[in-house]
């Protein structure tokens, strides 16, 4: 009976959500995009709702960061916590480079800096968990 | 923008918790009752934290 079963198995094929699996340029597109703009890897894959609702849940902790002059962390200063702060912060996509072209510089001494500064890098890294869950739902994982 | 503390903790709170509400369940009924869960986790441990750390010297 297990033997039935395996040869079924290999004559059969790969499973039905194995084959409906997205190509790998697919993928990447997708996580590129979702990465550049907040919420919209979910957009992409019809969840408007979901992808809206992210969308301005990032945006507006990103912006709120910005309000409160929190600091954008450098490359290149030999500190292992200002790099991992620069590529979190950079993970809120096209916006972090949007506000340095036009000018932004934080300022350390303001009174919520600090707490900008932390808004700052969490849009980021709620933007990675928004890049996973895309990811998931092209694969099938979610509904 | 200045902000003070609570108000800082109740913005960074309802963003995040709107967030994993949204990523982690499946149906608007389950996500509400989640971010709301974790939107009163993130409050009452930051404060219970707060006046833990009031009176260590």
């Amino acid at each position: 009976m297990p033997k039935r079963a395996a040869e079924a198995e290999i004559t059969a094929g790969p499973p039905a959500e194995m084959a409906a699996r997205p190509s790998l340029t697919t993928l990447v597109r997708l996580c590129v995009a979702a990465w550049l703009i907040p919420g919209f890897g979910h957009w992409l894959l019809n969840r408007r709702g979901r992808a809206i609702v992210l969308f301005a849940c990032i945006i507006l902790m990103f912006l709120l960061g910005l309000a409160m002059k929190g600091e954008f962390f450098a490359l290149g200063t030999g500190s292992y916590l200002e790099t991992l702060g620069h590529w979190g912060e950079l993970c809120v996509g096209i916006a972090m480079p949007a506000a340095r072209f036009f000018g932004y510089a934080g300022d350390p001494l303001f009174v919520s800096s600090d707490y900008g500064t932390a808004f700052l890098v969490s849009a980021g890294m709620l933007n990675v968990l928004a890049i996973l869950d895309a990811y998931d739902i092209a694969m099938g994982r979610k509904p | 923008m200045p902000i003070t503390h609570f108000p800082a903790l109740l913005l960074f709170a309802a963003l995040v918790s709107t967030v994993f509400g949204v990523i982690s369940k499946d149906t608007p009924r389950e996500r509400a009752l989640y971010a709301a869960k974790s939107f009163a986790l993130f409050v009452g441990i930051a404060v219970a934290l707060g006046w833990i750390m009031y009176f260590v010297p």
